[in-house]
């Protein structure tokens, strides 16, 4: 995450802010990742992209865990972009 | 390059909070990142960096919903929650005051720190937004101070 404003005096807020927001995120996705049922999702999205399927893709809807969710496998082997 | 499948497992939940942190509610945010996935999908192997063009039309089509529903708030249809905000805010403390002190911010600085909440350099975000280098760093620095003090931050441990 950027900081521009580290360095000097304020730079223990700087990560303190930064320790927030990262902690928020992962707290976050790790609830989607429950709460969004991903299998549904992409599902949806592979039928309707098939020959005869209409041209917008409906949201995933709630549901239980997708095993495939890991929030956490944000590792080494997951870029960030 | 990752998969299709095994990138919308990964990224789908990020996906949605990255709309959040722009100000969406959860339901919106689902619906914008499955927008942005569903796009993505025809298109999947000519795309160089997924997480940023997903970033970008996800962004994208949660802005275009919040210009429909101020013109044609009468005419959204009901249908039942997908995601409800307070299942993802209310169960953790620090989200829901984070998502509360980016709901404050002015709507550049708020885009910005989304951005750079998911890891983007400022020189990053300006190319994704097609901004001036330096009105982006601008933003994120006023951003990030004001976060600190709607966030209550004074360097002290918590």
């Amino acid at each position: 995450m950027s900081s521009p404003d580290s360095g000097g005096a304020g730079l223990a807020e700087e990560v303190e802010l930064d320790l927030l927001l990262t902690g928020a995120q992962a707290a976050a996705i790790r609830v989607l990742a429950s709460a969004l049922d991903l299998n549904s999702g992409l599902a949806v999205i592979r039928a309707h992209s098939a020959p005869g399927g209409v041209s917008r893709a409906p949201p995933a809807r709630a549901g239980p865990a997708a095993s495939a969710a890991d929030p956490d496998g944000e590792d080494g082997t997951h870029q960030p972009r | 390059m990752v998969g299709f499948a095994d990138c919308y497992a990964q990224e789908m939940p990020r996906l949605a909070w990255f709309v959040m942190t722009l100000g969406a509610s959860a339901e919106a945010a689902a619906d914008a990142a499955q927008s942005a996935f569903s796009d993505a999908f025809p298109v999947w192997d000519t795309i160089r960096h997924p997480q940023a063009w997903l970033r970008r039309v996800a962004q994208r089509a949660y802005y275009r919903r919040v210009a429909a529903t101020e013109i044609l708030v009468d005419s959204v249809p009901e249908r039942p929650t997908r995601v409800a905000t307070a299942d993802v805010v209310e169960r953790h403390t620090e989200a829901r005051a984070v998502l509360a002190a980016l709901a404050a911010l002015p709507a550049k600085q708020r885009q910005v720190m989304a951005w750079s909440i998911d890891g983007y350099s400022p020189a990053e975000i300006a190319a994704e937004l097609g901004a001036d280098p330096a009105a982006v760093r601008q933003n994120l620095t006023k951003a990030r101070r004001n976060l600190k003090q709607l966030l209550g931050i004074t360097g002290s441990a918590r």
